[in-house]
C-alpha cells in the first residue's frame, strides 16, 4: 500500500554521489536525478551551495576500510544535509553506526545487498529531507497529535523542495481544500501559512551550518532573495538573520512556531472543522 | 516535489498516509544500536533495516522486481544461521530474513518471527528494539488489522502514546472493514484505555462503550467482560461511582471462571472499595491478591493500594511493609504508565501517618512521572496533593 511517488519537473530531487562508487554509472536513479562528484575535497566545496532537495549518498569506507575524515567533516559542518551512508552493514560495528546516526547519517544502505534503482530511490524517500523533520518533530510540543505531525512532516518535504502549499496537497493525494479542512480539525495554521513557518525553519536550520552564508541560506530555502528572507523574518519572529544566528537560529523559530500552534489549539474548533475531523481522522466513530 | 495515487482505500482518512517518511520522524529501529550489546546489535539492526526497507516496497506493485536477489537474502540468512548469536534470536531473524527472501508471495512467518523476536528483546531489556520488531511487521502486512493492534498495544505498553494512538485508530478500522470484529472491540478497548491514561475520560469512554456494542451484537463474551472491566475501572478512577458497581458485575459474570483476568478485577474491585471509604474491606482482599501478582508493575499497584488503605485504617505495620516492598520497585520500567498513580497512592498513605517529607517526594516524582507522560489528570492531582496543607 506503499504510495508510488512521481516528480514533477519544478521540483526535481537528486542524489549527489560518488563518481567512482557502486552507483557512479547511474544517470538516474528511480526518479532522482543523479549528481557526482569525483573527490571529496570537492564535496566539501560543494556542499555549501547543494540544494536541499538534494540527498547524499555517501560511501564512507575508503580503500583502506577505514572511515574517511572528510565524512565526519561533512557531517559536522553541514548538518541539515539528508545523508544515506552506504556501508556494509554487518562489518561495521555498532559503535561506528551509532557514531554516524549521531553525526546526522538519515539512513543506511547496505553494501552487502545490490539495491536497484528503485530500491536507492525508495531509500531516499524516506530519509528526505530526514534533518529537518527530526529537529522539528524533537522540537514541537506534546500536545500535538501524530496526525498533525504527520501533515508537519509533509509540510517539512515541501519546504525542502521549495514547494508551495498547493504541494502539501499533492503529496498526501489529496485536493488543497481538504489539506485546509484537515488543518482546521487539527487546529493547526493554514496550509500556507504552515508552509511559511516550515521554510522560516529550514532557513533557520540552515543558518546554523558552520560553512554557510545568510544569502546562501535564504537561497537554499527557496528565497528569491536574502532580503524577501530578511523580510519574513521579521513580519514572523521579529528578528533579523544576524540576531537569530548569534542566538540559535532554530530554536528562536521553533518557540515562535510553538506559541503560534499554542494559540491555534487554544482556539474553539469550527463546527465544519469537527465535521471534516469526523469524516477524516475518525471515520468509524 | 512528489505527487501521489491513493492506495488500496478508497476514502483513506490522514491516518492511512502510507509513506513512511511522513509517518515516522527516524525510523523505529535505530534504538538497537543503543540498546543491544556490541556483537548482537549489528545483525539486530542489519535485519531490522531488511525489515524497514521492505516496508517500503511492501503492497507495492512488482515489489519483487524492485526488491533484492534471493540469493543475496538467502547469504545473508545463511550467515546469520551459522554466526553464534543465542539461538533465541538467531532462528527469528534468519526466519524474518528467509522470508523476505521471497517476497511478496510467502510473508505469513514474519509476523510470528516478529513476535519470537521481540519477546527475546523484551527479555533482555531491548524494549524500544522490541517494539521495533512489532512496527516493522505492522508495516509489511499493512493490511493485516491483528498485527496494528500487536504494535499499537507494545508502543502504549512503552508509554509511546502517540504513536500507539496511531496503530491502534488504524487496527480498529483495518478491523472494522475486514469484518475482524474481535479484533475491533480489542482496539476499541486499548484506544479507551489509551485516552484514559491521558486523562480524557468521555474519550475513553466513547471507546469503549463502542467495544462493548461490538461485543454484544457478535455475541463476544470474553471481550464483553473485557470491556464491562475497563469501564468500571474508568467510572470509578474518573469518581463516577454511580452504577459503575453493575460494570464490575457484568464483567465478573462474562469472565470464565479460571480467566487469568479475575485476579485484576478483583484488585480493581477492591481499589474501587478503597476510594469509597471501605477500606477495612479492601485491605484484606488488596493482601490476600499480593501473591497473584509477582510481575513488578502490576505488584507495584497492588502494593501501593495497601499501604494507601494500612494509612487509612492505621496500620502502621503493614503500611511499612507494603511501602518497603513497593518502593525498589516504582522505577522498574515496564511500570510506566502506573508510576504516577503507584507514587500518589504511597504518598496518601505516608500522608496518613503524618510522614510529610516521604509524602512530598512521591507526590513531586508522580508529577514529573505524570508530565513526561502526558498524564494529565494524574499531573493535577500530584500537583494538588503538593499545594494542600500539612
Amino acid at each position: 500500500m506503499t504510495l508510488p511517488v512521481r516528480y514533477t519537473k519544478a521540483f526535481p530531487r537528486t542524489i549527489l554521489l560518488h563518481a567512482g562508487g557502486r552507483f557512479g554509472g547511474y544517470t538516474s536513479l528511480g526518479g532522482y536525478e543523479v549528481e557526482r562528484f569525483a573527490r571529496w575535497g570537492e564535496l566539501l566545496e560543494r556542499a555549501a551551495r547543494v540544494p536541499t532537495s538534494t540527498v547524499l549518498l555517501l560511501e564512507p569506507h575508503g580503500q583502506a576500510g577505514s572511515v574517511a575524515p572528510e565524512f565526519w567533516e561533512v557531517l559536522g559542518r553541514f548538518r541539515s544535509l539528508t545523508v544515506i551512508a552506504a556501508v556494509p552493514l554487518s562489518d561495521v560495528s555498532s559503535v561506528e553506526l551509532r557514531r554516524m546516526q549521531m553525526a546526522g547519517v538519515s539512513e543506511f544502505l547496505n553494501l552487502r545487498l545490490t539495491h536497484s534503482p528503485e530500491m536507492v530511490a525508495r531509500l531516499a524517500d524516506t530519509a528526505f529531507a530526514r534533518p529537518l523533520k527530526q529537529r522539528v518533530d524533537a522540537a514541537l510540543s506534546r500536545f500535538l497529535p501524530g496526525d498533525a505531525r504527520a501533515l508537519i512532516r509533509g509540510a517539512a518535504e515541501v519546504a525542502a523542495c521549495a514547494g508551495s502549499a498547493d504541494d502539501l496537497a499533492r503529496i498526501f493525494g489529496v485536493q488543497p481544500p481538504t489539506v485546509t479542512k484537515w488543518c482546521e480539525a487539527l487546529r493547526l495554521p493554514p496550509p500556507r501559512r504552515l508552509q511559511l513557518w516550515l521554510r522560516l525553519l529550514l532557513a533557520a536550520q540552515l543558518l546554523e551550518d558552520v560553512g554557510r552564508s545568510i544569502q546562501s541560506a535564504a537561497r537554499s530555502a527557496g528565497y528569491a532573495t536574502d532580503r524577501s528572507f530578511r523580510r519574513a523574518l521579521q513580519e514572523v519572529v521579529g528578528k533579523n538573520p544576524r540576531e537569530l544566528r548569534a542566538r540559535g537560529a532554530f530554536d528562536a523559530v521553533m518557540a515562535a512556531f510553538n506559541a503560534e500552534l499554542r494559540e491555534f489549539r487554544g482556539q474553539r474548533k469550527h463546527p465544519a472543522a469537527l465535521a471534516a475531523r469526523g469524516a477524516g481522522a475518525d471515520l468509524a466513530e | 516535489m512528489t505527487e501521489s495515487v491513493r492506495p488500496g482505500f478508497q476514502y483513506s482518512p490522514l491516518e492511512f498516509v502510507e509513506r513512511l517518511s511522513l509517518r515516522y520522524g527516524a525510523p523505529p529501529h535505530a534504538a538497537a544500536l543503543t540498546e543491544l550489546p556490541r556483537g548482537v546489535a549489528e545483525p539486530v539492526h542489519e535485519v531490522l533495516n531488511l525489515l524497514w526497507l521492505f516496508g517500503t516496497v511492501a503492497g507495492a506493485r512488482h515489489a519483487d522486481r524492485i526488491w533484492f536477489s534471493a540469493a543475496e537474502v538467502q547469504a545473508l540468512e545463511e550467515s546469520l544461521l551459522t554466526s553464534g548469536l543465542d539461538e533465541a534470536i538467531r532462528s527469528p531473524l534468519a526466519v524474518i530474513v528467509g522470508t523476505l527472501a521471497r517476497p511478496p508471495r510467502r510473508t505469513k512467518p514474519l509476523a510470528q518471527a516478529c513476535a519470537a523476536a521481540a519477546e527475546w528483546a523484551l527479555e533482555v531489556g531491548a524494549r524500544e528494539t522490541a517494539s521495533a520488531f512489532l512496527e516493522l511487521a505492522a508495516l509489511c502486512k499493512p493490511n493485516s488489522a491483528r498485527l496494528a493492534l500487536m504494535a499499537g498495544r507494545t508502543l502504549k505498553n512503552n508509554g509511546k502514546l502517540r504513536e500507539a494512538e496511531y496503530w491502534l485508530r488504524r487496527a480498529a478500522k483495518l478491523a472494522q472493514w475486514s469484518r475482524d470484529w474481535k479484533t475491533l472491540v480489542l482496539s476499541q478497548n486499548s484506544l479507551g484505555i489509551l485516552w484514559w491514561n491521558q486523562g480524557a475520560i468521555a474519550r475513553a469512554e466513547r471507546h469503549l462503550f463502542r467495544g462493548l456494542r461490538f461485543a454484544r451484537k457478535y455475541h463476544l463474551k470474553l471481550e464483553t467482560a473485557m470491556a464491562n472491566h475497563e469501564i468500571f475501572v474508568v467510572r470509578v478512577t474518573s469518581q463516577q461511582f454511580e452504577g459503575a458497581e453493575a460494570f464490575a458485575q457484568a464483567a465478573l459474570e462474562h469472565y470464565p471462571p479460571d480467566d487469568h483476568r479475575l485476579a485484576p478485577l478483583s484488585y480493581d474491585l477492591a481499589y474501587y472499595w478503597l476510594m469509597r471509604g471501605y477500606v477495612r474491606r479492601a485491605e484484606p482482599l488488596l493482601e490476600g491478591l499480593l501473591p497473584r501478582f509477582p510481575d513488578p508493575p502490576h505488584r507495584t499497584q497492588v502494593l501501593s493500594a495497601l499501604a494507601r488503605a494500612a494509612g487509612a485504617t492505621g496500620n502502621r505495620a503493614l503500611f511499612d511493609q507494603a511501602w518497603r516492598d513497593a518502593l525498589p520497585l516504582v522505577e522498574h520500567p515496564s511500570g510506566a504508565n502506573v508510576r504516577a498513580a503507584v507514587l500518589i497512592d504511597l504518598g496518601l498513605g505516608a500522608r496518613s501517618f503524618r510522614l510529610w517529607s516521604e509524602a512530598e517526594s512521591c507526590f513531586s516524582r508522580a508529577a514529573r512521572s505524570a508530565e513526561d507522560l502526558s498524564q494529565h489528570d494524574m499531573l493535577i492531582r500530584a500537583q494538588t496533593l503538593l499545594k494542600m496543607p500539612r
